[in-house]
This record gives structure tokens, C-alpha cells and sequence, in this order.
């Protein structure tokens, strides 16, 4: 089991330097840099190009690309931003938390009611109830997130006065922004129990569970549930990258300071010592999230952990 | 490698941003964030939030009885400031609240002329390459250090040393001395016209020697200046919080309290989204937000709880042609669509009526406008236009489009990403091709199309300027720029000589006068059509009193008082 997790993390790290060279390797290719954007448009050639050297702009991209590499896995700096002057670290840290309590309320939300809905109307297959789930699920998978928001605001924040618009403060500002991010999740995760869940009924040992006369409650709890639910983890681990990494549209609706807003103004400002670690960051979570995932696998389905060992 | 690179860009983004999320995402953002990118030559021209109101300062409300004191205003901004030192880098968000913090030596009345704020008079010698500033002798910063010639020396020299877009005003200056504790003398190398106007940006404000010595880099997290209101809170990508200055009691001529505001508090929201900051406002989570969509307009007409104030910029918009490539080289062709551009059209199709026909290159409310320049205008006149481009050799084939020698005429328009830009360039595409000219229209974010612009990968350009002084046009037009921030190569050495002298005059009306006699040239010339002046509302709930307009938009909080609803 240790050396499995030692793998998994040995692979992580290789994935965090290949996305850090890719990134570097794309930025570089992207027009315009931080350097003519501060020197302004009234600047001459030459004065961005002094700019540009002051930065270390001008060097070759492999030299740029290891004294970056040198900095963050020797020292663990990932240096300053390139508009503020304030290290990156700080940044990223000071946006984290916002982040992290977000996706977090967005995966609790999802995880009860996707679960939930899921369950229903696998119980109910064919039924009003299934028919109704799978319409509003069909729904809210294809509503564009930045419609359903500005929908939210109209209707819980203007109309009916329950709710703040903006998204930073009590924990009454976070519902908006976490229910519009769980919409999504919540209907791909209904969807996605209850065609598991259809599977496993059907399955061998279901009927056999049930032929010898058990309650239909632990049938459907140790049975169906405990192994149907399997591929739900996988999802939603892919899924919590996704709430962390993908949320700049609903940040940006509800002026909530996370991590995307960040990034994409620093890709507007191209301050790329912010990209390239937001993007780490954003990289490292996404590999942590999988090794917990298949640690969980291994957990849940003893076969995981006696193939890997 | 151009394509090449516009795609790579994308890719940054989706990888980025989309993440999966529902495929209109990444249009969305590409619109909003712009916004927040202080385009144009924002960074290169120092303005707040380039807006200048043309109506003298018009407080709502009078407020009669005894001040109220107390209470906090909220106000939405777009995006979070970088850093709060004048000194750094212009970016997006800070111009809004630097005035608030600090002060500067003079300010612009709604003329744009300067007048005394912390300097009492100043002085001018005969060959204008020396000024002599008497500065009031009762300031204090906010941390108790007095302001004195020495920390106005000490400002501007850190000022041009930090090599700011915004500090190009100070490219003449050799020296900056304290003459006495109160008396600070400037010299330059020739006179700079431009100076005064560089002063009275936010950019100028006068730092406290004491604070940036201790706190060094962090500086830019915690401001130190003289103004009517000082930090007190920074929440990290959520707002700034500033609190009332006690001593404040050395407000400029054109705010008739003299003493310290009234507000506990000024809270900088930030919050990206235009519909999010319109939500807010209505919701009463912000005070006062600035709007220039028409549809946003329209439904705060019907707010009894919001008041509408028209505020006018110091911008234009323009269509500006690329003369370094053919067959725009031909000053007939220019002609020849800026007759074909139907500017009304514009105007009410792309932006509700709102905005401003602009029919000379210079913004009204800048020195060097002239009603006159009007008659020099080249107006919608589609006959005039093809009959133009007749006698350049264009002729039209059967489906109606132009072609000269065998070859169509296929021009691509460039602009960055921020309504209504798009629009914009959609009706003027539609208005070329009623004269038979093809348009292929290229948008994208506000760096990527500066970055394309200044190539002059472009053959019509749709630009804009925000820029508080009329050597907009010298950074514009003058040929020694060609290459860099004139992206037109246009070249008139008569032009240029006009453009020179009016940089070194210091005299206003003569100054005034040399860029009207440049304007004739360059309206005959055509490297640009300009469009229109936008306008931006701002719009702040009732219960917020007392406020001021001042020039270049800034809103001014010294009276403002809190009223309940």
C-alpha cells in the first residue's frame, strides 16, 4: 500500500514538471508580454526592449524555463508577480481559501442532492419520478453557468431579497455562488447513480440477495449501493478538480476572490510568474485528488489494492 | 507564427478558464475581463477612469441642513488594483482610488485648466524651462510626516525614477529642488506643455518620505499619502477599505468643505461583472457603480432608488486606416470610407442613442477642440465615397464588390474585445459593403490586439484613447513614432512641426491654437475617422448626498453624506 502511494506520488511530481514546461513552453508563444503592457502604448521599442531585459524577458526560453525550476524546487519560490511585485505564493495563498470553500460547499451540495436524485429514480425506473429527475438533470447539465447565476441573483437576491448578490462575506453569501456551481455537478452526479445503480440491480448477485429473503432496505445498501457507487468516486474526484480549477465564471459573477479570477487576469495582464504557479497549484490538486481516489478505490473495492501491491 | 500564436493564446485560456466548464464560458470572459484590463492607452495615459464630465459639478442634492457625519459609501470597481503606490506600473482599478489617498500639486478644473490644490501659486520663467511651486505649509501625511518641499522632491524623483507609463509627462524634467522648506523649483531641458497635466494625475500624488522608507515594497499594500481618506483595510481580492482623515482640512477651491469628510468609511467592492455590480446596486450592496451598457441604462431609469448622472470622457473612439499598406496609402481611399462610415447609424444601432457623434480628432473636452473643425469633417456620403474610390482605379464587378487591376479590395479590421466594440465593427463592416468593400473583422483581448496594432498586423484599426491632455494627438500622429505608439504610419511634416511646437508651448491658448491648425491637416489627411465620444453614467443610490463630479470623472467624497433610505 506504501509503495503504491510512493508510485502514485513519484508520477505526480513528473506530471507537475511536464505541465509546468508546457505551460512556460505556451506562454511564451502567446503575443505580447508583461513588459509592453507596463511601458504603456505611448512607449518607444526601445524602452520596452530595456523593460523587457530588466525582466529577464529576453532570455532564451530553456534559460528562463530552468532558472524558474532552479528557484521553485530548490528554494520553493515561485517567484513575484510581475505587475505587483508581491510573491506569488502570497497571492495564491491569500485566494486559496476562498477557493477551497467553495468547491467544497459545491461538492457537499452536489454530492447530497445528486445522490440522492440518483437514488430515487433508480428506485422508480420509468416512473414520474425517474422521468422528472432525468428531465431536470438533462437541464441542468446544459444551462450555461454565467445565464443560470445572473438567474439566481434576479430571482433569490433582487426579487425575493433572501439572499446577498455579492459573494464575499457570511456564510449566507456563499449559497448562490456554491449552488450555481453545484447545478452542474448535481445533475451529472444523479445521472451518473442512477445508470450505476441500474447496472448493479440488475445484476446476479442482487437477485440472489434478494431471493434469500433479505429486507429490500439492505439489498439496496449493501448491495446495490455499496458497489454501484464505485465509479461516483472516480467522477467526483475528476469533478473536485473541476469545482477548484474551473469556477472563474461563477467567481466572476459573484465577485468571489478565487483562484480563476486570479489566473485569468494575470493572463490578461500576462503576469506569468501568477499563471505558472496558479497553474501549478491548480496541477498539484488535481494529482493529489487522484492518488486520493484510487487510495479510496483501494479501500472500497479490495481488488484495487491487491492488484497494485 | 501570427495565427500560431493568437491560437496558443486561446488554448491558455480554455486550459485555463474553461476547465470543462459549459462551453460558453470562455466567451463570457472574454468579454468581461477586458473591461477590467484598463484598455487602450489607459496604462499609457493617465486619466481616472479617463472620465471627464462636461456639466460643471452638479452635487444631487444640496444638503442644506448640518452635515450628517458617519456612515460608509460603497463604490463597485471593475478590478482589483495591483498595488495603491502612484508610482507603480498604471493598472486596472487603481486611478479610482489613488485621488481618495493622495494629493497632488494642483488639480484640473472642468476646463482642464490647473489650478492651486497643494501648491498655494506657482511661477513660470519667461523661457518656460523653469517652475516654481509654493506649496501650503500645513499639510501632514497621514502618518504625522509633514508635507514639505522636500517630500514633493522626494516624490517626483522616485516618480521618474520608477520609469511609469504614466510618468512619460516627466520626460524633460533634468531636475526637481527644494528651495525652501515650503518652495519647490522644477527645470527642465525645453518647456513641456505636458507637465501640468501629468501633475494633476493620480499618478502625481505626493508619497510620505517616512512611510516608503519603512515599508519599503509593501508600500504599494500600504499607502501612506495626505488625502481626504487613508487605508485601513485591504481584504485580498474582495475590497479596499479606506477610513476619514481627521486632519484633512486643505481640500482644492472646487469642494466647499474645508475640513475633514464627513464618511467614516470609502469601500472599493471589487466585482468584475457588469450585471453582477448593476445586481448590487439595486440590492443596495453598493452605492455607486459606472455603466456604458445602454441595456443597464435603461432598467436603472427605472429605479426610483438610483440617480442617472450623464458623465462625459475625455476618449474617442476612431477607425483609424493602416497607411503602410496598400491601397489605404492612397489618401483617396481614405477618404473614400471615412465617407462611407454612417456614424449615426452607429450610434443608434450599437450603442441606444448614448454617446456622442465625434467629428475632430481631438476630444471636446480637451484644449485644441474647436466647434469650427466641424466643416473640415468627412460626413456619411456614400456617392462621394464611390465616385472617391473610382478615381483611385477601383471599379465594381457584378456582384457589386470593388476590385482594381483584377484584385478585390479585402481589408481586415482589428479591435480588442470590450462592448460595444464588436458591434461597432459589425455595422461598419455592413457599411462598407454597401460600397463594395470586403471586411474581415479580428477581435481579441486587449493585449493580444495592442500587440497586433503596434505590428500593424491591421489594415482599419478600431481603437480608443482615454487621455486627460491633447498630446494624445503627438502620440498618435507624430511620425517619430511610427513603429511603436503610431500605429497608422501616418506622416505630414507639417504636421509633425504643429505637434512639436504645441509640446513646447507653454502658453494655453497658443498651445490650443497649433492643434487646431494640426487638426485641419489631419482631418484632410484621414488617417483617422473619428467615431464617437462615449459616455459612461454614473449611477449612485439616493441615499448617498452630497457628492461631487470633478473633472476626469473622478467622484469626490469630502461632502458626501448617508442619508437613510
Amino acid at each position: 500500500m506504501i509503495g503504491y502511494l510512493l508510485k502514485r506520488l513519484g508520477s505526480a511530481a513528473l506530471v507537475l514538471i511536464a505541465v509546468s514546461f508546457l505551460v512556460f513552453a505556451l506562454l511564451d508563444v502567446v503575443p505580447g508580454d508583461v513588459a509592453e503592457i507596463l511601458a504603456g502604448d505611448a512607449a518607444s521599442a526601445e524602452d520596452v526592449a530595456a523593460l523587457r531585459h530588466e525582466m529577464g524577458l529576453d532570455l532564451p526560453l530553456p534559460v528562463r524555463y530552468l532558472r524558474f525550476a532552479e528557484a521553485a524546487i530548490l528554494h520553493g519560490d515561485l517567484g513575484k508577480s510581475a505587475v505587483s511585485g508581491r510573491p506569488v505564493a502570497d497571492l495564491l495563498i491569500s485566494r486559496f481559501g476562498a477557493t477551497v470553500t467553495l468547491a467544497l460547499a459545491s461538492l457537499a451540495l452536489s454530492l447530497t442532492v445528486g445522490t440522492m436524485a440518483g437514488l430515487l429514480a433508480a428506485a422508480r425506473t420509468g416512473g414520474y419520478l425517474d422521468l422528472a429527475v432525468m428531465a431536470l438533470t438533462t437541464l441542468g447539465e446544459s444551462l450555461p453557468s454565467f445565464w443560470v447565476s445572473l438567474l439566481l441573483i434576479q430571482v433569490f437576491a433582487l426579487k425575493l431579497g433572501w439572499l446577498p448578490v455579492l459573494g464575499a462575506g457570511g456564510p449566507d453569501h456563499l449559497v448562490l455562488p456554491a449552488v450555481a456551481l453545484a447545478l452542474p455537478a448535481i445533475a451529472l452526479i444523479a445521472r451518473l447513480v442512477r445508470s450505476c445503480l441500474l447496472d448493479v440491480k440488475g445484476a446476479d448477485y442482487v437477485r440472489t440477495a434478494h431471493a434469500k429473503g433479505l429486507s429490500r432496505l439492505i439489498v439496496w445498501r449493501d448491495h446495490i449501493f455499496r458497489n454501484g457507487i464505485l465509479p461516483v468516486i472516480t467522477m467526483l474526484g475528476l469533478y473536485l478538480g473541476n469545482l477548484l480549477g474551473g469556477a472563474f465564471i461563477i467567481e466572476s459573477i459573484f465577485a468571489w476572490p478565487g483562484l480563476g479570477r486570479l489566473v485569468v487576469q494575470a493572463i490578461f495582464d500576462r503576469d506569468f510568474p501568477v499563471v505558472v504557479g496558479a497553474v501549478l497549484l491548480i496541477a498539484l490538486i488535481y494529482q493529489l485528488i487522484n492518488v486520493v481516489v484510487d487510495m479510496a478505490h483501494a479501500w472500497l473495492d479490495p481488488r484495487v489494492g491487491h492488484e497494485a501491491i | 507564427m501570427g495565427k500560431l500564436r493568437y491560437l496558443a493564446f486561446l488554448i491558455l485560456i480554455i486550459m485555463v478558464a474553461g476547465c470543462g466548464q459549459a462551453p460558453q464560458a470562455p466567451v463570457a470572459s472574454a468579454t468581461q475581463a477586458p473591461e477590467a484590463a484598463a484598455p487602450t492607452e489607459a496604462a499609457a495615459a493617465p486619466t481616472e477612469a479617463a472620465a471627464a464630465p462636461t456639466e460643471a459639478a452638479a452635487a444631487p442634492t444640496e444638503a442644506a441642513a448640518a452635515p450628517v457625519a458617519g456612515g460608509s459609501v460603497t463604490r463597485a470597481i471593475t478590478a482589483e488594483p495591483s498595488s495603491l503606490d502612484p508610482h507603480a506600473a498604471p493598472g486596472s482599478g487603481q486611478n479610482v482610488i489613488l485621488p481618495y489617498i493622495y494629493d497632488t500639486l494642483v488639480y484640473r478644473d472642468m476646463d482642464n485648466n490647473s489650478q492651486p490644490y497643494l501648491a498655494k501659486s506657482w511661477e513660470i520663467s519667461p523661457d518656460g524651462t523653469i517652475i516654481t511651486f509654493t506649496l501650503r505649509d500645513d499639510v501632514t501625511f497621514h502618518d504625522g510626516t509633514p508635507l514639505n518641499a522636500d517630500a514633493v522632491v522626494f516624490t517626483f524623483n522616485r516618480f521618474k525614477e520608477a520609469k511609469s507609463s504614466a510618468g512619460a509627462g516627466l520626460a524633460g524634467m533634468t531636475g526637481v529642488e527644494a528651495v525652501d522648506p515650503f518652495t519647490v523649483r522644477f527645470t527642465f531641458s525645453a518647456p513641456s506643455s505636458v507637465f501640468f497635466s501629468t501633475l494633476a494625475t493620480p499618478y502625481a500624488g505626493i508619497v510620505s518620505p517616512t512611510a516608503v522608507a519603512a515599508e519599503g515594497e509593501a508600500f504599494g499594500q500600504k499607502p501612506v499619502g495626505s488625502g481626504p481618506f487613508k487605508m485601513a483595510d485591504w481584504q485580498q481580492g474582495t475590497a479596499v477599505v479606506l477610513e476619514r482623515n481627521p486632519d484633512y482640512h486643505w481640500s482644492p477651491a472646487n469642494i466647499a468643505n474645508p475640513g475633514a469628510p464627513y464618511l467614516d468609511q470609502v469601500v472599493f467592492k471589487v466585482i468584475p461583472d457588469a450585471s453582477t455590480q448593476l445586481a448590487a446596486l439595486q440590492a443596495g450592496e453598493v452605492d455607486l457603480i459606472f455603466i456604458n451598457s445602454p441595456s443597464h441604462i435603461a432598467k436603472l431609469k427605472a429605479d426610483s432608488n438610483v440617480e442617472l448622472i450623464e458623465t462625459r470622457l475625455n476618449s474617442l473612439i476612431y477607425l483609424g486606416f493602416n497607411e503602410a499598406k496598400a491601397p489605404l496609402d492612397d489618401v483617396k481611399v481614405r477618404q473614400a470610407l471615412s465617407h462611407a462610415v454612417n456614424k449615426d447609424e452607429i450610434l443608434q444601432a450599437a450603442l441606444g442613442g448614448t454617446g456622442q457623434v465625434a467629428f475632430a480628432p481631438m476630444a471636446p473636452t480637451l484644449p485644441g477642440f474647436d466647434p469650427s473643425l466641424k466643416q473640415y469633417e468627412l460626413g456619411y456620403d456614400a456617392a462621394k465615397a464611390s465616385a472617391l474610390l473610382a478615381e483611385a482605379g477601383f471599379s465594381a464587378g457584378a456582384d457589386g464588390m470593388l476590385s482594381k487591376d483584377g484584385q478585390p479590395i479585402n481589408l481586415t479590421l482589428l479591435t480588442y474585445a470590450r462592448a460595444p466594440n464588436e458591434d461597432v465593427a459589425t455595422i461598419i463592416q455592413s457599411q462598407l459593403k454597401a460600397i463594395g468593400v470586403n471586411v474581415e473583422i479580428q477581435q481579441f483581448d486587449t493585449a493580444t490586439a495592442a500587440k497586433a496594432a503596434t505590428a500593424g498586423e491591421f489594415d482599419l484599426l478600431l481603437w480608443r484613447y482615454d487621455r486627460n491632455d491633447s498630446d494624445v494627438l503627438n502620440i498618435n500622429l507624430h511620425s517619430k513614432l511610427i513603429g511603436s505608439s503610431n500605429r497608422f504610419a501616418y506622416s505630414n511634416p507639417q504636421v509633425d512641426q504643429l505637434l512639436d511646437q504645441a509640446a513646447h508651448e507653454m502658453n494655453d491658448a497658443t498651445r490650443a491654437g497649433y492643434y487646431v491648425e494640426a487638426q485641419k491637416l489631419i482631418m484632410a489627411d484621414a488617417p483617422w475617422q473619428p467615431l464617437y465620444i462615449p459616455v459612461d453614467v454614473l449611477a449612485v443610490s439616493k441615499k448617498v448626498q452630497g457628492f461631487q463630479l470633478a473633472s476626469m470623472g473622478r467622484v469626490m467624497l469630502n461632502e458626501a453624506q448617508v442619508t437613510a433610505p
